[in-house]
Parts: structure tokens; sequence; C-alpha cells
């Protein structure tokens, strides 16, 4: 609740702020194209759920895969390992008010298995999704050096997701998919002149929670 | 948060903006420089979790296998005792509310469905029954045998080599049961099931015979009393005993 106060408060001030002072306003300089690299803890694609659950390590009371697999489970335990997700984008500044970003983001994650006894990994299996978005921005707050903005996105999630076991029957499964993929970020600041960093909170399946970055605009 | 709104303010109006701007943005830099050396965080890790294989078979096979048998040795006393009030419409509807409460209970002219005990049908024979469940996600078997041995007692069981979607290779269950006003007891059982990797869990009883309070299956709970034996076999060699006492959960005593 009261991340939400915050973020009501930080609009209710850009508002305010933006219509006080027009002659500031003046020193905002418009430059068309911006460059960024962004990052994230918390990739999208895994908050909203891998498609890790092909690996035989839960099993349903009914229908387990297998004996073996149970007490395989029991002996083993696994991690699960994220790169977290990274975007590098660029932008084209319509007007102070409106800019079009094309991104291409890439989560990774890995679901190890190890064993027990000996604390040895005895197989992986890992999910890799490239997600090309176009994102609608729009700029509320226009200073010479603080922007403030929300956005959305909309683009496909290519999974690039190839498995590997390193057990003794050596199998190899490969898959792909394509999924949809949404950002949404209500509150974005960049700070900087040519070269700026950027803080946004947002919800999607690039990322969830905040994401930071870099860029250069010119 | 005030500081950070007199900062941002501060950007606009300050003479030399682009000292202040540059200064911020070095701190930008280092704070997403940071961020960026914590890339690949272990999200989730499971070593601390507890768990027991011989109480996930344990409790796989009594979902499967033994509470199948118990549902059933229920659904038979209860058509055996409806066959006696059958023409009475008054009297069947409380017989079937005095076993399963407010569970719906279809007649049909050779059997009842309890909703969730399952459809139990009369066969050619006197006494002997053929008992199913109405969704096939119930147990390992959808179909088992229930022939009456008399004095409330029945003989359980079903006997399959595979099944269509080929999930498992085989699973034999043999059980009697007795039900009485208050409970049911499994005298004898025996359980055999091969999944597709050859391995074998054979489960038998005890002279302490698995005790359950009636409507188990409604109450959600485990029988009350009882001790069974397992073994695991085929590639995997584990031998245990699962006692139940009442609780949600059973007990399991490793055999040494």
């Amino acid at each position: 609740m009261r991340r939400y106060l915050i973020v009501a408060f930080i609009l209710a001030f850009a508002y305010t702020a933006a219509g006080r002072d027009v002659s500031r306003r003046a020193d905002f300089h418009l430059k068309r194209h911006e460059f960024s690299l962004g990052g994230a803890f918390y990739p999208g694609r895994y908050a909203f759920g891998y498609d890790f659950d092909f690996i035989p390590r839960k099993y349903s009371y009914v229908s387990p895969t297998s004996i073996s697999d149970i007490y395989l489970d029991g002996s083993t335990y696994n991690k699960e390992k994220v790169t977290n997700s990274w975007t590098i984008s660029y932008t084209y500044n319509f007007s102070r008010l409106f800019a079009l970003q094309a991104g291409v983001s890439y989560e990774g994650g890995w679901s190890e298995c190890y064993r027990k006894s000996e604390d040895v990994m005895v197989s992986s299996i890992s999910s890799q999704y490239l997600t090309p978005m176009l994102t609608a921005r729009f700029s509320w707050l226009n200073r010479r050096f603080v922007r403030m903005y929300s956005s959305f996105g909309a683009g496909i999630a290519v999974s690039l997701s190839d498995t590997h076991f390193t057990t003794s029957d050596d199998k190899t499964y490969e898959r792909q998919n394509t999924y949809m993929s949404l950002q949404l970020a209500p509150v974005g600041i960049s700070v900087g002149g040519s070269f700026f960093g950027f803080i946004e909170v947002g919800i999607g399946t690039v990322y969830v929670g905040g994401c930071f970055g870099l860029g250069y605009r010119f | 948060m005030g500081c950070f709104l007199k900062g941002s303010r501060s950007f606009a109006v300050a003479q030399d903006d682009n000292i202040d701007a540059i200064s911020l943005s070095g701190k930008v830099a280092v704070l997403v420089s940071c961020l960026f050396a914590f890339s690949g965080c272990v999200m989730y890790n499971d070593s601390d979790k507890y768990e027991n294989p011989s109480e996930d078979v344990a409790r796989l096979v009594y979902f499967n296998a033994v509470m199948p048998v118990l549902q059933f040795a229920e659904l038979a006393d209860f058509y055996e005792a409806y066959m006696d009030v059958r023409d009475d419409a008054d009297a069947s509807r409380r017989l079937a509310e005095e076993y399963f409460g407010d569970t719906p209970v279809s007649f049909y002219p050779d059997g009842a469905e309890a909703f969730y005990w399952g459809k139990i049908s009369e066969t050619p024979m006197d006494g002997v029954y053929f008992a199913e469940f109405a969704w096939s996600a119930n147990s390992w078997a959808d179909k088992y045998n229930v022939d009456s041995i008399g004095g409330r007692r029945w003989r359980i069981g079903c006997e399959n080599n595979g099944t269509e979607d080929g999930s498992w290779k085989e699973f034999m269950t043999d059980a009697v049961v007795s039900v009485s006003d208050d409970d049911i007891r499994v005298e004898e059982i025996t359980i055999r099931y091969v999944d597709n990797d050859d391995v074998v869990i054979t489960v038998t009883g005890t002279s302490e015979p698995i005790a359950a309070y009636r409507m188990l299956y409604s109450h959600n709970s485990m029988p009350y009393s009882g001790i069974v034996n397992f073994v695991v076999s085929g590639g995997i060699d584990d031998s245990f005993s699962v006692r139940f006492s009442g609780d949600s959960e059973f007990v399991v005593i490793p055999v040494l």
C-alpha cells in the first residue's frame, strides 16, 4: 500500500510540477535518438513460471513419472538460477511527449539437479528467451536532465530452450516455443544529459519490479 | 522522498546543470554497475527441504490402491442394504443420507452411484458386483470386482496388466474388508504394482489391520489404526512399514 502511495505522490508531484513553470520547458532539448541497456533482477518469464515442469522432479500422487523418479527426487535437490533480464533498445522520440522504443530482451534460467550424497550436479535443464518488443513511451515530465514517463510494450518471446541430461541414459531434448510478451511500466525516470541512467517500475514478461539501465541520446 | 523531489527540482534551476547531471549520472552508473555484478542470481534452492521417498511411495499407494478398497467396501455395504429397501423411495433416500451424507446418490435398475465414492453395478451372479470410479483419476485402476463373502464382509480386488496410456505395467489388489456401523476394517490386503522401469511395490497387511471410520473419503482423513508392510524392489531396494494413527498423516517406520 505504501508503495502505491509513493507512486501516486510522484505522479501528483510530476503533474503539478509540469504545469507550474512552463518556462522551464524551454530548457528541454529534444534529442531524437536513444540507445540504452537495462537490466532487471526479477525476470518476467521466470516470475510467471518457466516451463520447467517437464523435468521429472515433481509428481502427482496419481500419476508419478515413475517410482524411480520418487527415489531420485529424494536423493537429489534442485537449484534454479537466472541471468536476470537484460534489454538493449533503440528509442525514437517523435516529440517531447511520445516516443517509440524497439528493444530486444534476454533472460535465461537453469534448473540444476544435484545428488545430495556427493553434492554433484547430475542433470541440468535450461530455458532461454529472446523477446523483441515494441514499446510506446509517454513522457509526462520533461526537464533538461530529468524525465519521467510511462510505457507499455508488446512483443513476442522466443524460447531458445534446449535440454541436456548428463545422467546415464544421456538423453537430449530440444524444444522452442513463442509466447506473447507484454510489459507495463507505470513510472520511469531518466536522469542525465546525453548520457543518462534510468530506473523503471513495472510488471510484465520482461521483468517484474524494477528495471535499471544506462543510455545515450543524441 | 523530499530530498529526491528537491534534488530533481534543483536540476532544472541550477546554473551549472551539466556538472550536477554528470555527477548524478556517475552515481547512477555506479549503481547500475553494481546491479550488473549481481547477474545470475539463484532464485530457488530446495537443498534443505525434507524429502522422504518411502513416505511418498506410501502416500502414492494409499491414494491409488488402499483408499479405493475402503470406498468400495462402503459402497457395496450401502448397496446391499439398499437392496432391502429399494422399493421404498423415502427409505432409500434416508439410507443414502446415512451412508453418504449430502453426497448426491443416483439409483439405476442394476446399480447405484454415489458421487465421490463411485458406481457399483450388479452382475448376473448374486453377491458379485462391479465397482468403478466416476472418473479415472481416482486410482491406478478404474474398475474393481467386489464379492460379498457374507456378514458384511467383502473381497475387493483388481488385476490389470498395463494401461492404455502406458503409465504403468502391472497393478493388482486383493483385499478382504469388513464393514460395521462404525468403521471399516481391512482384514487382509495384498497390493502389487510394477511401473515402467520394472520397479515393484509390494504391500501386505499385518496382524494390525487397517481400520478407518466410515465416510473417510468425505472427511479427508486417514485410517485411525493399522500397519502395512512395504517392499520396493527391482532396481530400488527399500523396505518399510506404515502405521496409521488417525492423524491426517501416517508414520513411516524403516525396516532396519
